[in-house]
């Protein structure tokens, strides 16, 4: 939180500083649009001011106020990341931005007018995947893993804690660790500002940054002889040619996905050769689920062949 | 004592000579220092993408004697005052010019320039730099002429006033 705050304007401090501490806590996504209100979200939910006052209205000055600022007045260490769409600031927080798009020849060439921006709050659970250490480790190795859910249900949050747990080990249960790679094409597993990890990550990891995750896993698998390989969101033709000469060359991958249910995913066309061919020996569902007032997370472990091998509903957030 | 007195006459009005011929004589060559210095900064934004606060930190290492100053104030407006780039940048010029003998064509063109550094991407900055360059190029000619005209000038003026003076009280 305090990261934040120097960054944007002093109407939107204000409020943030006098959000009650609980929702403080909670607070997920920072809303700014241009000419429009201040928009928060809260556990999950649009937060709406108990006391009736207003949301300040974020100016167009403002928002070029803003974006200097993420830039450290310099926007032209910013082309990649306005090609891209977001900025990860120090402390792992993502700002993803949008406004109007220069093209050239179709492609996109950059944002030029950045007018809408959502700053979203990295949170790193510390012992968020304890829970699943006992389906994910066996006979002294990890087991090949993939993460299923939607977006917004803690998929990297929970696959940020795995490469925590995997480099540092867990000494109690007698868990070594183990060289971890972790290819971070979106910056957000690591959030790495210069190439230097914003978040706890243990003291194996080596991390590829913004690089694409085809070439990156192939690079790691190369340079850096990883014992366990962490990616995000696979999901395109290259990827899953990529994952299936890291899983052939012995290396462990945990990997997320977009998907609602196993069912689903079997069917994406790149997907479903990685399941055919059995590669992945777990499957970990994620869902979100609303407990009166409180969000949870619902996870769901199959093994190899996608049966269930158990349901576990925890609360946290 | 008579020859003390117009000694000491003699020697005042040539050091003022001297100081008011120094004035042409800094000009153009503080000009040229701050075209390097923009040379340079264009240098770390086109190949090197630093931001503006690590090039002042830089260049206030790098540079000589007067422009250096501008670039630790500037450096010190950033980092102690919080102040916005823009801001920082024309509160440090209104600061650094009284301590040198440029003029103000040469300020209004660095001026301008600050209100565009950081805001545009490396292939704008390149042209901003670009055009600041090209005039105080002209500005440099400009204070090159009026050096040749005047330096000497004021020099032997002050020279001259002395004697002059001296004949008047003797």
């Amino acid at each position: 939180m305090d990261q934040i705050l120097p960054y944007l304007p002093e109407s939107v401090q204000q409020i943030l500083l006098h959000l009650p501490e609980k929702d403080q806590q909670m607070l997920e996504e920072i809303r700014c649009r241009t000419e429009r209100p201040l928009e928060l979200i809260v556990a999950g939910q649009k937060w709406v001011p108990t006391d009736h006052t207003t949301m300040p209205v974020f100016q167009k000055e403002q928002a070029k106020q803003l974006l200097q600022k993420i830039g450290n007045y310099s926007i032209y260490t910013l082309e990649e990341e306005l090609k891209r769409g977001y900025v990860t600031i120090p402390g792992g927080h993502r700002i993803g931005l949008s406004g109007r798009v220069l093209t050239e020849q179709g492609r996109v060439l950059r944002l030029r007018d950045v007018t809408f921006f959502n700053i979203r709050l990295a949170k790193q659970k510390i012992g968020a995947a304890l829970p699943l250490v006992p389906y994910l480790y066996n006979r002294q190795r990890w087991l090949n893993t993939l993460l299923i859910g939607a977006p917004q249900t803690g998929k990297t949050t929970m696959l940020r804690d795995i490469a925590r747990l995997i480099s540092e080990g867990i000494p109690e249960r007698y868990i070594s660790s183990r060289k971890t790679a972790i290819v971070d094409e979106r910056s957000e597993i690591a959030g790495c500002v210069e190439g230097v990890p914003q978040n706890r990550l243990g003291m194996r990891t080596d991390v590829m940054d913004a690089c694409p995750k085809a070439e990156g896993m192939m690079m790691m698998i190369r340079s850096m002889s990883p014992e366990v390989m962490v990616v995000d969101e696979i999901g395109g033709k290259d990827d899953t040619a990529a994952l299936f000469e890291a899983l052939n060359a012995g290396v462990t991958v945990m990997a997320t996905a977009h998907g609602f249910t196993f069912e689903q995913l079997s069917h994406r066309p790149s997907i479903k050769p990685l399941i055919d061919a059995q590669l992945f020996d777990r499957y970990v569902i994620l869902s979100r689920r609303h407990y009166s007032n409180k969000t949870g997370c619902r996870i769901i472990i199959l093994d190899q062949l996608g049966r269930k091998m158990t349901a576990t509903e925890g609360i946290w957030q | 004592m008579k020859l003390i007195g117009s000694l000491i006459i003699l020697f005042a009005s040539t050091a003022i000579g001297i100081l008011l011929a120094r004035q042409y004589r800094d000009r153009p060559r503080e000009i040229r220092q701050w075209r390097s210095a923009l040379q340079s900064i264009e240098a770390e934004i086109v190949y090197g993408r630093v931001p503006v606060d690590q090039m002042a930190v830089d260049l206030s290492k790098q540079l000589p004697a007067p422009i250096k100053t501008f670039f630790q104030l500037l450096t010190q407006h950033l980092k102690r005052d919080k102040q916005t780039l823009q801001s920082a940048w024309s509160d440090s010029i209104e600061r650094f010019w009284p301590m040198t003998s440029m003029k103000r064509p040469e300020k209004e063109i660095v001026l301008q320039f600050g209100s565009t550094l950081g805001t545009e991407d490396a292939e704008n900055q390149k042209k901003h730099i670009q055009l600041a360059l090209s005039h105080l190029e002209r500005e440099e000619t400009d204070a090159r002429q009026s050096q040749k005209a005047n330096e000497k000038l004021f020099r032997s003026i002050g020279f001259l006033t002395g004697i002059l003076f001296i004949l008047l009280f003797i």
